[in-house]
């Protein structure tokens, strides 16, 4: 055997533990879920027979799936888009080295590292009626009229939904895109400073084509998080009200654990993985085609 | 020259220089080696087979409330069996999904669980018929009948009871005295007094209804509407399960959501509410009539305005529609052994601790519920004590739930009563699908 063999042999051998680890706890589960989705299996019909691709017609036909589908999208693009535009307003403001920004820098991760049940029964308390806090809030200045139990108003669960995301997740943005910007090199500002280029034109032509690549490790991450994300919602929530807030994860639970249609609940989570896979490569491929 | 080779097994469990020695001495030869290996391996196996602890899975003695620490001092001081100290998850939802998924493995021997759940887990076979050993067992004549019947699925035994509770009315008495209100007994009266008192008293609302997405509560709250119309709702025929409720009834109950939010019983921007608001509103003095169990009771060692409140409150039995007959929504909690446990007896052994005379007074007169025993509800503590007597009276009027996976119906049920008081559809139409849906998935309950 070679050196170049040996080594790369060690390389194959120190990398192996992981790669089983990975392939017993992720691979196994995905292929096993795969399979499943071509059978009937349930918590009452534990010897499952092939009935090809059944399960996936019967969801495609489905309106309530392209409703919930539907809904699904749009949380991923109003969260991750706003989580998207704060983070980096805020990465900016601490760039700026702003008197009081050492605190923010300090408590900023504070949303992100409290669990996220605690999250929504934070939340969850705050919105109660009666004596929830920003109902007590709105009662004090005036304005009872608008109090209500917010989690159970359609109009405002969805939003809600939003904004414990906005909250939660804001600060991974912050930090990344604050990481970004300190590897900007200055000599570039002070280039573009001497060429005559105003605040904006520094933004669009230095800042952001230079934090392409911590954004897009952001935005991938965060797409395929608030895509899959089901414990934000089923906690406040449940999908509710009138299915408010139904999205494919939480779907996904209904269908396995209330249902126990294990085969179906498969299916649609197979699905949910060939869509967040085709999203990920197109986004990888354009910013490298546009990176070429 | 056999015992020879016995003795030299069990030396050579010790596994020490010397015995090696003896053995390639003695008996000699490498298979003897192997032979003497794979015999500790067995005899390694069968000890911590053997040995390894009963695991029980029991909510009350996880989950944080007032009785927690006794239950548990008084469990582990008493029991007689190698338990494990970890009693599994704190939620029901939780402890079932973690138990379908790794039951088959044995562990946990025992589970704690909800009438509703348990249906399921015997549909699954998951949990183990105790027919064999309830006959043998010295205190089933303490049980009360309608407890032991309501645990029974295809004519099999499941669980032991350990407690049990009917949903009633609670209404705030001096308001009602203040107010000079009669406590309503009919549906009507029900939805009137209620809007009475959300108009004419400052700072309460007449009555609440959980609504949310997937809350039990509001589950369990309709059907204790629904039970004074029809005792059941699915029944097994030679075709299989079939829905015996009717359209007219289920519009009934939902006509009396629709009454109660838009006639002014209940604020629409409480709409879509869970437990939370209903048991902490109430014991705030937020509402002046609620439907629950005596669980609330345990709210009062929270703070003490909550138990000024709890001792402020009249116990009776829900309003009867005017077509019904009394009947309310009957809970019993059941404890049960997983089909594939590797110590099924010792598994029953287990059962019976938590659910003995003792353990029982203390968890059931701690959580303020009613015991199925009847040797535990004739002790003075309970009997005296006027909460719970106040619950005992109406226990008759209990109905237990039909012997079906109760998963499917309950959400269909919670989004017909959604979609009423969201009005997106009228009482009429929300039953007519109601009945639609439940006769479509009645085959696969």
């Amino acid at each position: 055997m070679t050196r170049e063999k040996k080594r790369a042999m060690t390389g194959y051998l120190v990398v192996a533990p992981v790669l089983l680890v990975f392939a017993l706890l992720m691979f196994y589960p995905a292929v096993k879920a795969f399979f499943e989705s071509f059978t009937n299996y349930s918590l009452f019909n534990q010897i499952p027979i092939f009935i090809g691709i059944d399960n996936y017609k019967v969801l495609i036909t489905d309106s309530y799936f392209w409703q919930t589908f539907g809904r699904t999208l749009l949380l991923v693009f109003f969260a991750v888009g706003l989580q998207y535009l704060l983070g980096m307003i805020l990465a900016l403001l601490l760039n700026e080295d702003l008197k009081g920004m050492k605190w923010v820098k300090y408590i900023i991760m504070i949303p992100w590292v409290i669990p996220v049940a605690s999250t929504v029964v934070m939340f969850d308390w705050m919105m109660l009626p009666k004596y929830g806090f920003i109902n007590m809030l709105l009662q004090t200045v005036g304005l009872g009229h608008l109090t209500r139990y917010w989690f159970g108003d359609p109009n405002f669960a969805f939003a809600l939904i939003v904004m414990m995301h906005v909250w939660r997740n804001m600060p991974f943005y912050t930090i990344t895109l604050f990481a970004g910007l300190k590897s900007i090199p200055k000599g570039f500002y002070e280039a573009a400073q001497i060429d005559g280029a105003n605040a904006w034109q520094r933004f669009f032509k230095i800042t952001l084509p230079q934090l392409k690549y911590p954004s897009m490790i952001v935005v991938v991450l965060h797409v395929l998080w608030t895509f899959n994300n089901f414990d934000l919602i089923y906690l406040s929530t449940g999908g509710g009200p009138v299915g408010a807030t139904e999205v494919l994860a939480t779907q996904v639970y209904q269908t396995a654990w209330t249902y126990f249609e294990y085969s179906k609940g498969s299916a649609l989570g197979i699905l949910m993985m060939a869509l967040m896979l085709v999203f990920s490569l197109v986004y990888i491929r354009l910013v490298r085609s546009d990176e070429a | 020259m056999l015992e020879k080779s016995v003795r030299g097994i069990i030396v050579n469990v010790k596994v020490n220089d010397y015995c090696i020695v003896y053995y390639k001495n003695i008996l000699g030869g490498k298979i003897i080696k192997k032979l003497s290996i794979f015999v500790f391996l067995s005899l390694l196996f069968v000890v911590i087979s053997f040995a390894s602890p009963l695991n029980l899975w029991h909510t009350q003695l996880v989950v944080e409330w007032a009785g927690r620490a006794e239950c548990v001092d008084l469990f582990e001081s008493t029991v007689n069996l190698d338990v494990e100290k970890d009693y599994g998850p704190a939620l029901y939802r939780d402890a079932l999904q973690n138990f379908i998924i790794q039951s088959r493995t044995g562990n946990p021997d025992v589970i704690e669980l909800v009438l509703e759940q348990m249906f399921t887990l015997a549909k699954g076979s998951l949990i183990l018929p105790l027919d064999e050993y309830w006959e043998n067992y010295e205190d089933k004549d303490q049980y009360y009948q309608n407890a032991v019947d309501a645990l029974t699925f295809n004519g099999k035994l499941y669980g032991v009871p350990y407690n049990t509770n009917v949903r009633l009315l609670l209404y705030r008495k001096s308001v009602f005295e203040e107010n000079d209100l009669k406590v309503p007994e009919t549906w009507d009266e029900l939805v009137n007094t209620a809007a009475y008192i959300t108009k004419n008293v400052p700072d309460m609302q007449g009555f609440m209804f959980t609504t949310k997405t997937r809350e039990v509560r509001a589950f369990q709250e309709f059907m204790s509407f629904y039970l004074q119309l029809n005792k059941k709702m699915f029944e097994v025929s030679e075709d299989g399960l079939k829905v015996v409720a009717t359209k007219d009834q289920l519009q009934q109950v939902l006509q009396l959501y629709h009454d109660m939010f838009f006639d002014g019983g209940i604020s629409l921007n409480e709409r879509g509410a869970d437990w939370k608001a209903l048991d902490y509103g109430y014991t705030a003095g937020k509402y002046a009539m609620v439907t629950v169990g005596p669980w609330i009771w345990g709210h009062r060692f929270e703070e003490e305005a909550r138990g000024d409140i709890l001792d402020d409150t009249g116990i009776i039995g829900i309003p009867v529609a005017e077509n019904g007959t009394a009947g309310t929504y009957m809970e019993v909690k059941p404890i049960c052994v997983n089909a594939a446990s590797n110590d099924k007896d010792g598994a029953f052994e287990l059962v019976k601790a938590v659910t003995s005379k003792e353990f029982q007074f203390l968890i059931d007169s701690k959580s303020g519920v009613l015991s199925p025993r009847k040797d535990v509800m004739n002790m003075p503590e309970m009997k005296n004590n006027w909460w719970l007597s106040g619950f005992a009276k109406y226990m008759d009027t209990g109905v237990a739930l039909d012997p079906v996976s109760w998963e499917q119906p309950q959400n269909l049920i919670i989004q017909s009563i959604q979609k009423v008081i969201y009005k997106q559809l009228t009482p009429e139409e929300a039953a007519e699908n109601l009945l639609k849906d439940l006769e479509r998935v009645a085959k696969s309950l």
